[in-house]
């Protein structure tokens, strides 16, 4: 019984990224369909930090000067020309928020108020912040796509992408409130699932949906995956109690000048911490717990404390209470009320957070080797390379949402809806459609787990080829054991159903990350392995591509093209310049600190009671 | 570690009613009501239906009832003998979903996004103190268990979700259209004596939204 809808223009993925384009296509005339697996525009985008990158609020600020540090920062993986599309348009992202509803944090002045400083590898401060996080763009969001005409289908999975020849014409989905198998015929489609930390859970700062469902889809289809063993490791996150493992409280900026990250000798992990990358500081609490350095819960304790003799400390703290009050009310939740105020050290370890590879497109962000369809968000690669530098994704969904959502409206508008076939729509996902009533042994969740465990601990922040070797073998089980699933009936909301779904994309991007982290034998960005432990520029300033061939997936290595920025490039934070500003801060009176830091962070607008 | 017993008021679609049933199992001291339905989930019944995202009370998916009380299941500490079940007063699905269109669909009906001629972006304005506390609400329609008057099928009456997004564009320095009176036009003196609606995150929902709506409290 399977049902048929036709569109101009299909978006999977009601995120960020989904939800700019559905709208900004839907504006352009288009008929848009939008199907998201959870409910709609509850994804990462809603539980991120709400920081946005905006370009220009320094004179000294260039698209120029954003490129160069994000290619720095990527290490040189980036495609320079999808940088360059994004630097080109970055500036309409904190606008095109605006438009969409958001409203920033504003300053005394009434004015949008930016960071005073760079953070997470900007040279330059470069970011907005907003009134709880990410929860008010998740609003905004569904509120502006309730101003359209598009069709929203929430808590519907996309299981196959259609095509014909090589263009994309649809997807077929399940409902999954009631059990129905609908196929979307659509002449452009928009691939917007977000990222896969969920095969790294409990230790990963995303949400339950975002599984990595579009690499699979994409690979599916004929599409490239990109360097896919790009995984972003944010550092700190708790690791109790149980029930908030992995959540994430801070990147390496919110150490402030003067905090530590203490190992369980006493000892400094690192030192410097504000201005390292995440990939760094990431690497170096993984090698401090190889070395038995981590406390009883596995994590490190980053003690901001000493901040809080200082003006400056107990400023910043009122403002990550006032900025994020959800991410501090995790601390409390987990660790008291002494934590929250800095006073008590936090234990922490890194979380899996943001995957930078992903699927290869054009600087138009069109699929590449594939027709009509686009891939947008987190689920596409090459735009970071193999390190994101701080607030650019959430900019991304309304930078690049916006690029896809125009061209797929001006193109559905040049072309017919394409034919359907449902004999071969049927033939090629039988064997998914069978799954309700599978008589076998295992539950779906189980594997689910045991894939999660592996995935963490043998391809996590700290890899080496015996663990890799091992995470495959284990994954290779794991695929065998896929025809022994046990999968319940019945048709309205059928847990087991989704997982089993998501199970069998989950194990072949799981063997993506794996098989790419393999064949890297270098440590760069998001990538650390120990029997590799230097960045070598000699032999692997390359991308690795992962395609599927004839039937099994293969993995090449393509040389990058430093189109306009050479590995001479210099980029990000400039280290030297903010510990002088730090310096000439401490020596004025404090009282004079405590003025300058109020208005430069936006403090005590509103009294005591925020 | 101590063995508990808890019970989960499972909406049945078939027989259209809840069924109670009673697990008992290990519980710890710190664990959430979210782990108890994981741990039931994985380990009892993979059947068991229900919506959960961030782990840490951010995406609003996890809203059920527990002993009665609105409440986010990862945000929530598990007690031993408690229940829980869906949120009342929207379409029940199965187990301890609910559907959540009705008051999707309220969005558009009612205009709840930002109306203006012009959307004058990252211009400057003074935003309201209380603005920045509805911000954080999560949509997670927990509130509108609490209100007896609150009827999905009837649009004529706000109820506290859409209250709250009301409250939200009247302090929103850009929007155009008079929000109080569409609160008026949406039943909100129904509320000038009731004082029962409750969020679950703590947004003081009567007093920062109904309130400002009903013109008891000025803008700030
Ligand atoms: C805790 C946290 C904090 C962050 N903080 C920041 C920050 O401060 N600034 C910043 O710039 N970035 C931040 N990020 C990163 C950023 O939030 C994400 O990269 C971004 O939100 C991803 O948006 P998206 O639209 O691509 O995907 P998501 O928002 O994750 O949405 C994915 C959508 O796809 C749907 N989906 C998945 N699979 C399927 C399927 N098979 N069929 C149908 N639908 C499917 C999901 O249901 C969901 O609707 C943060 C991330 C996290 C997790
Ligand atoms: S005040 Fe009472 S009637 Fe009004 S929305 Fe709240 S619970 Fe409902
Ligand atoms: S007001 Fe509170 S209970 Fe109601 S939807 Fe918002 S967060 Fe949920
Ligand atoms: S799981 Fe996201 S709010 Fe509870």
């Amino acid at each position: 019984m399977i049902k048929r809808v036709d569109c101009d223009v299909l978006c999977i993925g009601a995120g960020g990224a989904g939800i700019v384009a559905a709208v900004t296509a839907a504006q352009a005339g288009a008929q848009v369909i939008i199907v998201s697996k959870g409910p709609y525009g509850c994804g990462n985008t809603r539980v991120s930090g709400g920081l946005v990158l905006r370009p220009n609020i320094s004179p000294k600020d260039s698209v120029e000067a954003l490129m160069r540090d994000m290619i720095v920062g990527g290490e040189f993986l980036g495609d320079q020309s999808l940088v360059e599309s994004y630097c080109d348009r970055a500036h309409l992202a904190a606008e095109l928020m605006e438009k969409f509803g958001l409203l920033f944090s504003r300053n005394h002045a009434g004015k949008p108020a930016p960071l005073p400083i760079p953070i997470g590898g900007h040279s330059l401060p470069r970011t907005l912040t907003t009134y709880s996080e990410g929860i008010p763009l998740g609003t905004a969001l569904r509120a502006s796509l309730a101003h359209t005409s598009a069709k929203i289908l929430d808590e519907t999975l996309t299981i196959k992408l259609l095509k014909s020849g090589s263009a994309v014409t649809g997807a077929l989905c399940l409902r999954w409130l009631t059990g129905e198998i609908l196929v979307i015929v659509a002449k452009q489609t928009i691939l917007a699932t977000g990222g896969l930390g969920w095969i790294f859970y409990p230790h990963t700062s995303n949400v339950r949906g975002v599984s990595g469902d579009g690499y699979a889809l994409a690979l599916d289809a004929g599409a490239r995956l990109v360097d896919m063993e790009q995984q972003q490791f944010i550092p700190f996150a708790l690791t109790h109690p149980e029930s908030m493992i992995g959540i994430v409280c801070g990147e390496p900026a919110i150490a402030g000048p003067y905090g530590r990250l203490l190992d369980a000798h006493g000892g400094q992990a690192l030192t410097h911490i504000r201005t390292r990358t995440r990939a760094e500081v990431a690497a170096a609490m993984s090698l401090a717990k190889e070395k038995g350095a981590a406390g009883e819960y596995g994590g490190l304790l980053l003690d901001l404390s000493p901040n809080l003799r200082k003006v400056v400390g107990a400023k910043m703290l009122e403002f990550l209470k006032q900025t994020f009050p959800s991410m501090i009310d995790a601390v409390r939740r987990a660790y008291g009320e002494e934590a929250a105020n800095g006073r008590v050290p936090w234990d922490v370890f890194p979380t899996a957070h943001y995957q930078l590879g992903g699927v290869r497109v054009e600087a138009d962000c069109r699929i590449r080797g594939l027709e009509n369809v686009f891939a947008v968000g987190e689920v596409q690669g090459g735009l970071h390379g193999a390190d994101r530098i701080s607030s650019t994704s959430l900019a991304e969904l309304f930078i690049f949402g916006s690029l896809a959502g125009e061209a797929a409206a001006k193109a559905a508008a040049e072309m017919e809806t394409p034919a359907c076939d449902f004999t071969s729509v049927d033939d090629g996902c039988s064997h998914s459609l069978k799954l309700p009533g599978k008589q076998g042994l295992l539950a779906p969740i189980r594997l689910i787990r045991k894939l999660q465990k592996t995935m963490w601990e043998m391809v996590g922040p700290l890899r080496d080829g015996g663990r890799l070797n091992a995470a495959l073998s284990t994954i290779t089980e794991i695929s065998g054991q896929i025809s022994d699933l046990r999968v319940s009936n019945r048709k309205e909301c059928n847990p087991d159903l989704i997982e089993a779904l998501e199970l069998e994309k989950m194990v072949q991007v799981a063997e993506v990350v794996t098989r790419s982290a393999l064949a890297r034998e270098e440590s760069r960005g998001g990538h650390f392995r120990l029997d590799y432990p230097k960045r070598d520029d000699g032999n692997w300033l390359k991308n690795i591509v992962v395609r599927i061939d004839e039937g099994s997936l293969r993995i090449e290595t393509e040389d990058v093209t430093l189109s306009k920025f050479g590995l001479a490039t210099k980029g990000g934070p400039n280290r030297l310049r903010e510990h002088i500003q730090f310096a000439i801060l401490s020596i004025l009176p404090r009282s004079i600190q405590a003025r300058v830091l109020d208005s430069r962070l936006n403090l005590g607008q509103y009294g005591g009671d925020v | 570690m101590q063995t508990a017993t808890v019970l989960v008021a499972r909406y049945d679609p078939d027989q259209a009613k809840l069924v109670e049933n009673t697990y008992s199992l290990p519980l710890k001291e710190d664990a959430t009501v979210l782990q108890v339905l994981l741990h039931i989930y994985e380990n009892r019944d993979s059947t068991l239906a229900f919506r959960y995202g961030c782990r840490c009370a951010k995406c609003g998916e996890c809203a059920v009832e527990v002993n009665g009380r609105p409440s986010l299941a990862c945000l929530t500490k598990a007690t031993p003998g408690m229940r829980i079940s869906p949120l009342r007063n929207l379409p029940p699905v199965r187990d301890l979903i609910v559907d959540r269109s009705p008051l999707d669909k309220r969005l558009s009906t009612q205009r709840l996004y930002v109306s203006a001629a012009v959307c004058e972006a990252l211009g400057a304005m003074r935003i309201p103190e209380v603005y920045r506390r509805l911000a954080g609400c999560l949509e997670c329609y927990g509130c509108v268990s609490t209100c007896s008057q609150f009827d999905w099928k009837n649009e004529g009456f706000g109820g506290p979700y859409v209250f709250v997004k009301l409250a939200q564009l009247h302090l929103d320095p850009r929007d155009t259209e008079d929000r109080r009176a569409q609160a008026a036009s949406l039943g909100i003196r129904r509320c000038s004596s009731c004082r029962e609606c409750r969020c679950v995150k703590g947004i003081p929902i009567r007093r920062d939204a109904i309130g400002i709506l009903l013109g008891e409290r000025q803008r700030e």
